[in-house]
């Protein structure tokens, strides 16, 4: 691509995608030596039905700005310092769009997403925000809202971040922690990070290669970086001997999703990529299956991983949990305090309340029936656990009663699920063990208690509790629907 | 002013100035304090006076082991990390 016709004078160029051939003209414009992730994106903006696309020349990008300031103007080949985006309607152009002297409302158009085009050849891709495809859009966990501004008009899409390495700067290993970083940034208010901010938070001299070119990252320089740009991470090893006792990666991995987590994954000792959502199909038959879906950046984003256990790139070797940094208590440890603390209460009702007493038999009773007992494990914003009570289906009594407690601004909140519901994605809680994310870890405590019949309050400054009766309470959703706003459009399954 | 049942861990209606507000605890009224105070709706004791809130040893041996094998967990992690490359 030539240096000057990158940057034409004319503001944007209108693409009808309908006619045949639309679709080969514009990713091969924009293939250059690295067409495969290209294809994908545009690939996946006409799943969505794409029938127009707009390119935006001249487009300040602030991620490749700062790839470039920091690289490619360092270089003796000379790359423009704008870039394109690339916008993706569900409507067709009109004539009114390109008559300058007509207003135009763009905002009333069905907006699908968009692409930032680099102007690199060889690593064309940069921040780019398309829709799930619709097979798979309800099984997007970490979707975050983002809005641009589209020629004075405010577009606003959901999506998972993505991002294709430049391969020099940062390769798929930096990529992972920008689009974790992004996500943090849009759904819980993280600060913003710019490729160069996570070049310059991972400790080079950990490694071995040299920063730039990049050659590659130890999984404990991902976790230095992430612990740097404001997110700790836990690590766990993928081999069933380094994972906790009684746990399994998908248990792990689902935990987090489940939150609105992004995990990262290094598999085969050569790549990392980021996990986004798990759909589970044939759930609670012999032939129930796990796909996570992956911002793959070799790949393009929402790859399907039919089979963890198989996986293209080798076996997986780590996860990588990036997490705000006042979440302290890890979700396994939060789970079996929550577990244990309701086993106990309800074992003590027992024998003078028949639901606490069904309901015990049934947390005890393991099993793949509909009415067994699983638990489910979030950590939430409590303000978004408080608001979203009602919606959830708790009575008012309890609604007003939660609300009133004082929390962290991050929880854990333990809920015995039933299975055969949770798996349908319907209301499926019947209780639930609410946990201080900042607890200490050799002296917690929960900091609320539902169970048939009573709600339970701790206060952690006095060591004071208290109970209150209950009457019957409707089955509530799950609050891993709730974690992130607006909610997502079904519960995970 | 009416009650009830305070066994049931119903909280007290006082009927003050032509309405009624809603206290868990008399005494739980800063001296000297404009405005009433607005309560949680619960009646807190030490914890030690509810048995249902003790944890058998069985019980708090399974949160400590969690605990330990998390811990474990971490550790290998974090010898593995330092010779897994990726990208």
């Amino acid at each position: 691509m030539n240096f000057q016709e990158w940057t034409p004078t004319r503001p944007a160029q209108v693409v009808d995608l309908r006619p045949p051939g639309a679709f080969v003209d514009l990713s091969r414009y924009y293939a250059g030596s690295a067409p495969t992730v290209v294809d994908e994106i545009i690939g996946q903006a006409y799943s969505l039905g794409a029938q127009m696309a707009i390119i935006e020349y001249r487009y300040l990008d602030p991620d490749y700005r700062s790839e470039h300031s920091r690289f490619y103007s360092t270089t003796f080949r000379r790359y423009p310092s704008v870039a394109h985006r690339l916008h993706f309607f569900r409507d067709p152009p009109s004539d009114e769009l390109n008559d300058p002297d007509t207003p135009f409302d763009f905002g009333g158009l069905t907006y699908l997403g968009f692409t930032v085009l680099r102007p690199l050849p060889g690593a064309r891709v940069g921040r780019t925000m398309l829709a799930p495809p619709p097979d798979l859009a309800d099984y997007v966990t970490c979707q975050a809202r983002d809005t641009v501004n589209f020629f004075g008009h405010e577009l606003t899409v959901r999506a998972a971040p993505f991002m294709a390495q430049d391969a020099q700067l940062g390769v798929c290993a930096h990529m992972t922690l920008w689009s974790s970083c992004y996500f943090h940034h849009l759904a819980y208010g993280h600060a913003r990070t710019l490729p160069v901010d996570v070049a310059d938070a991972v400790p080079a001299a950990l490694g071995t290669g040299r920063p730039a070119p990049s050659t590659g990252l130890k999984v404990s320089q991902i976790a230095a970086g992430s612990l740097h740009l404001g997110l700790p991470a836990l690590v766990y090893g993928c081999d069933d001997q380094d994972l906790p006792e009684g746990e399994t990666i998908q248990r792990i991995v689902c935990r987090y999703l489940n939150s609105g987590m992004p995990v990262i994954v290094a598999a085969g000792g050569r790549h990392a990529f980021v996990l986004v959502g798990y759909r589970r199909d044939f759930a609670g038959t012999v032939d129930e299956r796990l796909r996570f879906i992956s911002q793959d950046d070799e790949r393009g984003p929402y790859q399907i991983i039919e089979d963890f256990k198989h996986d293209r790139y080798g076996e997986w070797d780590h996860l990588i949990v990036p997490l705000p940094q006042k979440v302290f208590v890890p979700g396994e440890i939060a789970e079996e305090l929550g577990k244990v603390r309701m086993r106990a209460a309800l074992q003590d009702r027992a024998a003078t309340d028949p639901a606490s007493a069904a309901l015990l038999q049934d947390v005890d009773r393991a099993s793949s029936r509909p009415s067994s007992i699983t638990f489910r494990s979030t950590v939430i914003r409590s303000n978004l656990f408080k608001t979203t009570l009602r919606q959830r289906g708790a009575s008012g009594e309890v609604a007003t009663l939660y609300r009133r407690l004082q929390m962290p601004r991050w929880i854990w909140v333990v809920e015995a699920t039933r299975r055969g519901p949770r798996n349908a994605g319907r209301a499926s809680v019947v209780a639930e063990v609410v946990i201080d994310a900042t607890d200490h870890s050799r002296d917690m405590r929960f900091l609320a208690m539902r169970t048939p019949g009573q709600l339970w309050s701790w206060l952690p400054d006095e060591d004071k509790a208290a109970q209150r009766p209950l009457g019957a309470e409707r089955t509530y959703q799950t609050v891993s629907r709730f974690v992130l706003q607006p909610p997502l459009r079904s519960a995970p399954r | 002013m009416s009650r009830c049942d305070e066994n049931t861990g119903c909280a007290k209606w006082v009927a003050a100035g032509g309405y009624a507000s809603r206290v868990a605890d008399e005494d739980d009224v800063a001296e000297g304090l404009p405005g009433r105070p607005l309560q949680s709706g619960f009646q807190y004791e030490p914890v030690g006076r509810f048995t249902e809130l003790r944890l058998g040893d069985d019980a708090e041996r399974q949160v400590l082991r969690k605990i330990d094998s998390v811990d474990a967990a971490r550790l290998r992690a974090a010898e593995t990390s330092s010779s897994t490359y990726v990208g």
